[in-house]
């Protein structure tokens, strides 16, 4: 009897382990994970259409990144707009490259992979893994090469062949952002050189310009995180031009050797020496300063229009600081000075897959898709605004601009993930304000002003994005100028001249030769 | 004066030891701190709060309102249960087996296992296996690649190898098979053992999120913890969770500042798993030396 009981046990037991790796063997996934291979989801297909669908991946790096619910509006109206089964898979920029990596690796690339990162593509097209040269498909899509000027198409083009479809530019739209009502207590000029500058920052943080009776304001702020010295490095441009390798005098140019960064590094270690700095700037993060400069204690910031309404926000939307910030242009501190830094050449890229590039029906259905989805097109309406896709409406304001609420925007305050369907293909060019509020108002109308104004000053010429240079020299050098930077900022070096000859020994030199064999090649220097 | 030099000594050293530890335990005050504050708050008092003087839920209010917090924290949860369960399951079973001296062929199994310990497959190998094994945006992806831990199958085997022999001989006496030898017998005797590589294996799987980064497309199975890493890396996380449903209102009270939201994200990733350890605690000092020691 015990025999029997023990042999029963022991089948039962067998059974269990041969049901175990049973189920292991079988995942309720689609098996191949790609949308190649898995069956059209779309329930709207009619039955005759279904196996017309094509189904199409585009990876991107998202704002959001988070899940879309099973009842999308935006992927029910790609897949009727345009007949296919699309897939998105939006990532933060740091999971990008691994999850890319491994799908091609595996042979389940995405189709259309967008990106801001050049050098991911490159890594890709030398692998053999793209599409050769992506000038066939341009020519179908009007919109978007109708906006491109020939900067883009070469940043894009590599040996003579176009390797990924640029998005055009955008004018940038960030600025030296001042208190005016500051300086009109204090009767000061808008600073239009670097001296005033300083001047205006000195009194900021000493005469008590929000009149409150404490001395609890600095003139100027920045947002390092511990790592960099932030977005006060823009300063740089009251000296010239400071965006990486550039041109001057018919050579090759960095503002390290130009003598640039040495005048920028010296105005910034008076404002330490001076303590008109806000103490925090090079520790605290974006997120970690926003209460000081939105609690009315930094006079200066380099910021978009964007300041207004997130100070209004911040201070119980009562309308009291709708006026109190003053776009203005980058002062001057030298001849070549007094420009921000360059807009980039393109807006991001998108890249085509080998393996889609071999079905010419989807390669047709891919130019379809990305000249629908394009600004000004329809699609471009229904995918960033949910115009048409999920009942959003436009309000037209004067001079071709437009208001769009969130107050409505119910799936997407659910789902905001969904947001990343306009991620890849997101432009300022619409001229749409976006806004909590449910109408237009003063502060929505005030950011669009101080929008307008940046994009209308001096920006410097973007030569470095032009370059192909050796990235572990470019990030090996970058490295030797921060950990530099902040020490002579802060007083504990003070031989420039010694930091300049370091600079061209990491890797600077080399550097700049390239540059001057690059530009000459693309006749930039004669 | 040997006892007065040993009491200073001990004084100095837990004054040592209360320091760090207070030390230690200030980033957890600051997150916990900061989930608890409204926008409020966090702007009079100047964004780096140790204790809110007037505490809210509002933020953990906004992250459960959508599904996708409480989605990705049922998948963190069926992903570490199962994970657990069968990983000492597997683990147990191997180093019993192996803890057998007169197993035919322990020498090449072990030594299987052990280069597994300094060897692996590398990320692309491992994907085309799990590919080829139909488990991609499955939770079997997650679980099946490590179901044998390498390293806790030689520590239980050396446990069991430390049970007396006299034990399982005078069990097969009394008419004990394997099955009942190791279920009732071993097992019970390796509780501690198991209990702390359990804890281990559990934490682990709670932790995990680069393997759901790369098996799983869909992400109807993405932990808690990759949703947090794509949260923490969101430009718009402040915009998002102070615009949902009825709170378009514009009053710092009711808005939460996008650090509130930040931390409250990682408050949520971490205490459901922190809860474990008092139940486990007793088993896990004993059970982290009980394989080491031999005799």
């Amino acid at each position: 009897m015990l025999n029997t009981l023990k042999k029963r046990k022991a089948r039962v037991a067998a059974s269990l382990i041969c049901a175990a790796m049973l189920a292991s063997a079988c995942g309720n996934g689609n098996g191949g994970g790609t949308a190649e291979s898995s069956a059209p989801s779309g329930s709207a297909a009619a039955p005759g259409a279904s196996s017309e669908r094509v189904n199409i991946e585009l990876m991107e790096v998202g704002w959001v990144n988070t899940p879309v619910g099973d009842n999308d509006p935006y992927k029910k109206w790609l897949d009727d707009k345009f007949n296919v089964n699309f897939k998105l898979t939006a990532l933060p920029a740091a999971d990008l490259e691994a999850k890319m990596l491994t799908r091609f690796a595996s042979q389940e690339p995405p189709d259309i992979i967008f990106t801001y990162d050049k050098n991911q593509i490159l890594k890709l097209q030398s692998q053999g893994v793209l599409m050769e040269d992506v000038s066939p498909l341009l020519e179908k899509l009007p919109s978007i090469n109708g906006a491109l000027d020939e900067n883009a198409k070469t940043f894009a083009t590599m040996d003579g062949k176009m390797i990924a479809v640029p998005r055009p530019p955008e004018p940038g739209n960030w600025t030296v952002m001042v208190r005016k009502d500051w300086l009109a207590n204090l009767g000061l000029e808008t600073p239009k050189t670097n001296e005033e500058l300083m001047n205006v920052i000195r009194k900021f943080t000493t005469d008590d310009p929000d009149q409150n009776g404490k001395a609890d304001t600095w003139g100027i702020s920045s947002a390092g995180g511990g790592t960099s010295l932030g977005e006060i490095a823009n300063f740089q441009g009251m000296f010239g031009q400071f965006h990486g390798f550039h041109i001057q005098n018919n050579a090759a140019a960095h503002a390290v050797t130009t003598g640039v960064h040495k005048q920028f590094l010296d105005f910034v270690k008076t404002l330490a020496d001076e303590k008109t700095i806000d103490p925090d700037w090079y520790t605290q993060g974006w997120e970690q300063r926003k209460p000081k400069l939105f609690g009315n204690k930094i006079g200066i910031a380099w910021y978009p229009g964007s300041i207004v309404a997130e100070h209004e926000s911040l201070q119980e939307n009562k309308g009291n600081f709708v006026d109190v910030w003053e776009a203005i242009p980058m002062p001057k501190g030298s001849a070549d000075g007094g420009v921000r830094g360059p807009n980039g050449l393109v807006n991001g890229m998108y890249a085509i897959s080998a393996n889609a590039a071999k079905d010419p029906a989807k390669l047709e259905r891919i130019a379809q898709l990305l000249e629908g989805v394009s600004y000004p097109n329809d699609g471009y309406w229904a995918l960033r605004w949910g115009v048409g896709s999920d009942g959003q409406a436009m309000l037209d304001l004067e001079d071709g601009f437009k208001f769009y609420t969130e107050a409505t925007d119910k799936y997407r305050k659910e789902y905001p993930g969904a947001w990343d369907y306009g991620t890849w293909i997101s432009t300022s060019r619409d001229k749409v304000l976006q806004s909590t509020a449910d109408a237009p108002n003063a502060t929505g109308m005030k950011q669009l002003e101080l929008d307008e104004k940046a994009k209308g000053y001096t920006v410097s010429p973007n030569f470095n994005d032009l370059l192909e240079l050796d990235p572990q020299l470019v990030s090996e050098v970058a490295k030797v100028t921060e950990e530099f930077q902040i020490k002579y900022i802060l007083g504990k070096e003070t031989d420039y001249d010694k930091f300049v000859e370091t600079w061209k020994k990491a890797g600077g030199q080399r550097l700049l030769e390239e540059a001057e064999k690059q530009f000459k090649a693309m006749n930039l220097i004669k | 004066m040997t006892n007065r030099n040993e009491k200073v000594y001990q004084a100095v050293s837990s004054a040592i030891v209360i320091g760090l530890t207070l030390l230690s335990a200030i980033p957890l005050l600051y997150a916990i701190s900061m989930s608890l504050v409204n926008e409020q708050e966090w702007i009079e008092r100047g964004g780096f709060i140790l204790w809110p003087q007037n505490p809210t839920f509002i933020a953990y209010e906004r992250l459960f309102q959508g599904t996708a917090v409480l989605q990705a924290l049922g998948a963190t949860v069926v992903r570490t249960v199962l994970g657990t369960a069968l990983v000492l399951l597997m683990t147990t079973l191997a180093a019993y087996v192996l803890s057998k001296r007169n197993l035919p062929g322990r020498k090449p199994m072990l030594f299987f296992i052990l280069v597994t310990i300094l060897i692996g497959g590398g990320l692309i190998p491992t994907y085309l296996v799990v590919r080829d094994l139909h488990l991609l945006d499955s939770v079997w992806a997650l679980i099946l690649p490590g179901l044998v831990d390498s390293w806790s199958v030689l520590v239980l085997k050396q446990f069991f190898e430390n049970i007396p022999g006299e034990l399982e001989e005078s069990a097969v006496i009394d008419g004990a098979g394997e099955v009942t030898l190791m279920s009732k017998i071993m097992i019970p005797m390796a509780a501690p053992a198991m209990a702390a590589i359990g804890l281990f294996i559990g934490v682990g799987h709670w932790n995990s999120w680069f393997d759901a980064l790369i098996y799983l497309n869909d992400a109807q199975w993405h932990p808690i913890q990759l949703l947090i890493r794509n949260m923490f890396s969101s430009s718009e996380i402040g915009a998002q969770f102070n615009n949902a449903g009825q709170y378009n209102v514009l009053s710092p009270v009711n808005r939460v500042s996008a650090e509130s939201l930040k931390m409250a994200l990682v408050i949520i990733g971490t205490l459901p798993i922190m809860f474990v350890y008092p139940f486990l605690q007793k088993h896990f000092m004993k059970g982290m030396y009980m394989g080491a020691v031999k005799g």
